[in-house]
């Protein structure tokens, strides 16, 4: 064994380089590994600890209380599979004002936040003790109109207006994501009495549910219908919240990008292994030598196998160790973002597990790659393997390098190029590295500016207005549009509403949004197709389009407010605010069917210069209780989202295009080695330093473009696989390839000979310093 | 006119710094054009460092070379690149060739180098062929030839682009002695035609049946300069007598 | 012993008179040996009387007398051609002598002597090469042997002289 040990390290301290190579890409797949699984498993890890700490709800049902009584509510306590509920609390959505703006709020008698299921945890601040006093979400949490906080007094709007003081922040796991921008707020019990004032504001029960089987969306859509057997028909007023959207709502950054990352780590491991197969592969037959003459000493088999083995592990284990705290140190910010939003205590980036794993599995992965060539170094015939010296002469004709050389090609290029396969397996293996690499530098360069695409546009967003107005009972619409046309910095103002539409044969509605006024000058437009120009033309939203099998020229009958509708779909467009679902048609075509129908929300583009601020004021103003600014919170959401997602995209890129450069450096420098005799002669046959340069730079050149061959579909594939993904996720069609342009196209092929050369630099250059006499004298 | 094709001037060589091995000990030497030099002396006397220095393939440590008019001393790598593909032909003992590329091809490299046309490099590389009799192997790879006839293209390479000096070290060295002679007649022929040749060896009779002068190197420094002739009306008894038991 | 077993040899092929063993003697020796008439004569009469040869016939013309083998002479010939010849080394050249007198000084003229010696043998080694091939030429294998043998021992002296050169360089 000490023989064994001897033999590696003299072997290691002699290959520096090659152990150099392992080191690099063990160390940059290890973090990258790292990363990809710290995010995945620990992202969730402090929404997870807090839900379970606080006994969350799997479902949260929002009930109607004209249909449904406590009594009937406390008996579903005991169905089967309800392992624990309620008690019902009373709730009603009430408009609420605060410093000029107005939104939504969810307002919950609770009488203290303990209980035995759903548990609330105070942010900041205390539970609200007497009347008048009201503990709401903390305003960073989600995207709200008004953001109370600690200390503000707002008030309700309607017919008597009651004030109400912030005395506590909660942190809530289970926001409202059915009706997204509606904060939720705990009074002590008996204060909606005074809200509830039957047409506007109504009261209902919301009660929270946990279950022996949730882990599942099926689960909980079976858990769902048990309550429901057991309720009044029409007893829900909406779907209700689940844990697992709540959870995955809680870091969709993160889980936006995990998966990217986690892409990006598969790639990264299945490059390492292949450049390291490539790195054993390669010393193996510049040792033959060395091996014929340790076994000549007496080593056996097994023990060359363990020195070869060996020589590969040690550096990549210490890659490994110095690269899993990087990868740790790296998945810090992305930890942080999530639970900042949560107002809960950072997860560690450091988990035991993985931290573990990723060098024992990359270890694993290295001793694989490496056992294959030091099993067949193994069973060398010594006497064999010395005789055949340094390197076995390639005696093998090319056929690529002849066919160059017919083409005309120069001789440098010609004899570099065709020696690129010269060695099959090893030529493979790095094109596959190096197509990786490219594939991800596709992606890099599509990634972005496709998701970019989709988050510029803003009409997508429900962001295409300069400033938005929602409208209150107290204003009518035509007082509304008379005062937003009477400023003179109005340019285009977009009227809209929205209402449920039940189409034929669903029990689920879609929204349907109406809107008046020149959509197409605020930028909505449709992906395919045309935007809606003649009355009862529809544009359709992305997956709606999709789950409901509609194509562009389908008629769709369906029903709003009980009045029938035909719907002529003449375009599909990208909805994000609505999660990707929906109709959209001009304001003709809702009046035709609900003549009671009336705008609530006013997008409004304004003239160049215009303040947005002052103008906003102004209106929200004069229009008094009736009219107040919409924030509109997305647009600063994208910018931080592109930052990140160019660092991280941007950055793994590089790390991988570091990698296939590696792969290219090691499979050049093994070329030139094996070739030194023939560059020694063709140098003493008169090759300057510089040919020589081209052509050991050759057949990295030609591995580059077959690699890009690969690589290039690949990554384009790989992009519209992500972006679909994200797009089910987050309700839009995204166009990966179409973000290739000419010039992407240019760079992009560019940077691929880039790396190619950026690998091959190094070894090229050493081999136009080939010392001729030493390496024709030592024959 | 005493035409001089080589010229070095105390050129030194010194391995491994300052406290090294001299393998070149002030070397001072003149060659005529179209002579045809010997250079001779024990393994490690410094004659294959002198044929790499005079082939630019090694740079002396102190000293001027200047060979066919170019200052060998100031050239750059590129320069020296330059210079052994057009100036000199090198002729090794292991013979060198490209084993991926066939006969014809090989012959052909320096001139590619060169810039010379390929079809004007085919032509080229055929006729040296057909001189040096080997044309019937043109496609085939060097693996496939004997030694004679691997020198042979290793000749052709480098007669290919006309050099004034023909540099051969050991060209026999691993060639049965008919194949060897033959190798050497071809040098003669060469040599007749005008061109320079230095040949290093360590056989006393290669370097005498064959060159004009001999030069013996021996740790690296000159230690003699001999010209022979061909004394073509020389009398036996002048160079052997047999003479044993009672005369 | 080589005058006296060279003769025998060419009497064994065919009867001779004296005249005609000397040119044949020479011609056999491609001229390596100028032999003196009488110092054939001389041998001739040593075999008669050692009984290997005997006249045959009369005494011709000018007194010119064929010789031929005896059954004696053809044994005795035989038995030389088959026993191996282990005579001490003959150094015979002056040059052994002026070493061991160049020895003697240490004031460095030696190496430069020996030197000197050197282009002797390189030009000797010349001449003789000229010499095999125009004997191989002739189709005069034996000769040509003769002359490698020549040439082989001038190689040897060469050696010798770098090694002498190399001691007394180091002395």
């Amino acid at each position: 064994m000490r023989a064994v040990l001897t033999q590696v390290r003299a072997a290691l301290r002699r290959r520096r380089t090659q152990t150099a190579v392992v080191f690099i890409v063990s160390l940059m797949a290890a973090g990258i590994s790292t990363m990809a699984l710290t995010l995945l498993v620990r992202s969730n890890q402090p929404w997870d600890d807090a839900f379970a700490r606080l006994n969350g709800p799997h479902l949260l049902f929002d009930l109607d209380a004209n249909r449904v009584t406590p009594t009937q509510l406390d008996a579903t306590t005991h169905l089967p599979g309800v392992t624990a509920a309620g008690p019902p609390t009373r709730t009603a959505n009430v408009p609420f004002g605060l410093g000029g703006k107005k939104g939504l709020v969810q307002v919950i008698e609770r009488a203290d936040p303990g209980g035995s299921v759903h548990r609330l945890a105070l942010g900041a601040g205390r539970w609200p003790a007497d009347a008048g006093e009201i503990a709401v979400i903390h305003g960073s949490q989600g995207d709200y109109p008004i953001l109370p906080a600690l200390g503000d007094t707002m008030h309700s709007v309607n017919t008597h207006p009651v004030e109400f003081k912030v005395v506590g922040e909660v942190v809530d796991l289970t926001p409202n994501l059915n009706r997204a921008g509606t904060l939720r707020g705990w009074v002590i019990p008996g204060q909606l009495t005074q809200l509830v004032d039957g047409a506007q504001v109504r009261l209902g029960y919301q009660m929270p549910y946990r279950f022996e089987h949730a882990a599942t969306d099926a689960d909980l859509a079976a858990d769902r219908r048990v309550v429901e057997a057991a309720l009044p028909a029409g007893a829900e007023t909406q779907a209700p919240g689940d844990w697992i959207s709540a959870r995955s709502g809680s870091n969709w950054l993160v889980a936006a990008v995990s998966s990217v990352v986690f892409a990006f780590s598969v790639f990264a491991l299945l490059a390492v292994t292949l450049i390291v197969a490539s790195v054993v592969a390669g010393s193996v037959v510049s040792s033959y030598r060395e091996i014929g003459i340790i076994k000549a000493l007496g080593f056996t088999p097994a023990q060359v196998v363990g020195i070869i083995v060996l020589q590969m592990a040690v550096p990549a284990v210490i890659g490994a160790l110095v690269g899993v705290p990087l990868g740790s140190l790296f998945s810090r910010p992305f930890l942080e973002q999530t639970s900042a939003s949560l107002h809960l205590p950072a997860a560690s980036a450091v988990d035991p597990l993985v931290d573990v794993m990723v060098p024992i599995g990359l270890l694993l992965l290295v001793v694989l790659a490496a056992l294959v060539p030091a099993l067949r170094a193994a069973r060398l015939n010594s006497i064999r393997a010395i005789a055949r010296g340094s390197s076995p002469q390639t005696a093998r004709p090319s056929r690529l390098g002849a066919i160059l050389t017919r083409l005309g090609t120069p001789r440098p290029l010609s004899l570099g190029a065709g020696e690129a396969f010269a060695r099959p397996v090893r030529g493979l293996l790095t094109v596959l590295a190096l197509a990786i690499g490219i594939a991800t530098l596709v992606f890099a360069f599509a990634f972005t500016p496709t998701i970019k695409a989709v988050g510029d546009d803003l009409g997508s967003w429900g962001a295409a207005g300069d400033v938005h107005f929602a409208r209150y009972p107290a204003l009518v619409d035509p007082a509304a549009t008379a005062l937003i046309n009477a400023q003179p910095e109005t340019k285009v103002v977009v009227a809209t509403s929205q209402l449920p539409l039940t189409l034929s044969g669903h029990a689920e509605t879609e929204p349907l949004t109406g809107m008046r006024g020149d959509a197409a000058a605020l930028g909505y437009h449709a992906a395919s197709g045309r935007w809606f120009a003649a009355p009862g033309e529809a544009v359709v939203a992305s997956l709606t389009a999709r789950d409901r099998h509609i194509k562009i020229g389908d008629s769709i009958d369906a029903t709003v407010n009980g009045a029938p509708l035909r719907l002529h779909v003449v375009g599909v467009n990208n909805d994000i605010i609505t999660g990707g679902r929906g109709f959209t048609v001009g304001w003709q075509t809702l009046a035709g069917a609900v003549p009671t129908a009336a705008p609530d929300i006013y997008l409004v583009n304004l003239l160049p210069g215009a303040d947005k601020t002052s103008y906003g004021k102004r209106i929200s103003a004069a229009g008094g209780e009736g009219i107040a600014v919409q924030e509109q919170p997305w647009a600063q959401y994208l910018d931080g989202f592109y930052t990140l997602l160019n660092a991280l995209v941007g950055s793994l890129a590089l790390v991988l295009a570091a990698i296939a450069a590696v792969g290219v450096f090691n499979a050049t420098l093994l070329s030139t080695r094996e070739r030194v005799h023939d560059i020694a002669v063709l140098k003493a046959l008169g090759m300057t330093p510089a040919q020589i340069a081209v052509m050991a730079a050759a057949s990295a050149l030609v591995m580059a473009a077959v690699a890009a061959v690969i690589g290039i579909p690949a990554g384009i594939w790989l992009v519209g696989m992500v972006v679909g993904a994200m797009g089910d996720l987050y309700g839009f069609v995204g166009n990966g390839s179409a973000a290739i342009g000419p010039l992407s196209a240019v760079l992009i092929v560019a940077s691929v000979f880039v790396v190619a050369l950026a690998g091959a630099a190094l070894p090229a250059r050493w081999a136009a310093r080939t010392p001729v006499t030493q390496v024709l004298r030592s024959e | 006119m005493t035409d001089t094709i080589v010229e070095l001037t105390d050129v030194s060589r010194t391995y491994n710094g300052a406290s090294g091995t001299v393998a070149l000990d002030q070397v001072t030497l003149a060659i005529a054009r179209g002579e045809f030099t010997a250079v001779m002396g024990a393994s490690g006397s410094g004659k294959s460092t002198l044929l790499n220095v005079v082939a630019g393939l090694d740079r002396p440590t102190s000293g001027r070379i200047v060979v066919d008019g170019q200052d060998l001393s100031r050239a750059s790598e590129s320069d020296l690149a330059r210079y052994r593909r057009t100036r000199i032909g090198f002729v090794f003992q292991f013979f060198n060739l490209l084993p991926n590329l066939s006969v014809l091809d090989n012959v052909m490299v320096p001139a590619e180098l060169a810039g010379m046309a390929r079809a004007d490099a085919r032509t080229r590389g055929r006729q040296l062929l057909e001189e040096l009799g080997i044309a019937t192997v043109e496609r085939s790879y060097p693996t496939n030839l004997s030694g004679g006839q691997r020198q042979r293209v290793a000749i052709a390479r480098a007669l290919i682009n006309r050099p004034a000096l023909v540099l051969a070290d050991e060209p026999t060295g691993t060639l049965d002695s008919h194949a060897g002679e033959q190798v050497m007649e071809l040098l003669d022929e060469i040599n007749n035609r005008g061109q320079t040749i230095m040949l290093v060896t360590h056989d006393v009779n290669l370097a005498t049946s064959h060159g004009r002068r001999i030069l013996t190197l021996s740790d690296g420094a000159m230690v003699d300069d001999t010209a022979i002739e061909a004394r073509r009306g020389a009398k036996p008894a002048d160079l052997v007598r047999l003479r044993a038991g009672e005369a | 012993m080589s005058l006296r077993f060279g003769i025998l040899g060419l009497l064994a092929d065919e009867p001779l008179h004296g005249y005609e063993v000397k040119q044949r003697f020479e011609n056999m020796l491609g001229g390596t040996w100028d032999v003196n008439i009488g110092s054939v004569y001389q041998m001739l009469q040593r075999l008669e009387r050692d009984g290997l040869v005997e006249p045959l016939g009369e005494r011709g013309e000018r007194g010119k007398q064929p010789y031929k083998v005896t059954e004696a002479g053809t044994s005795a010939l035989a038995e030389w051609l088959e026993e191996q010849e282990s005579q001490p080394q003959l150094l015979r050249e002056d040059i052994y002598v002026k070493l061991l007198l160049l020895a003697r000084h240490t004031d460095g003229a030696a190496p430069r002597l020996l030197n000197r010696q050197r282009r002797v043998y390189l030009q000797r080694l010349r001449d003789l090469a000229d010499q095999e091939k125009a004997a191989r030429e002739q189709g005069r294998l034996e000769l040509a042997l003769l002359f490698k043998g020549g040439r082989l021992h001038a190689e040897a002296d060469l050696k010798w002289l770098d090694a002498a050169v190399d001691a007394l360089e180091d002395k």
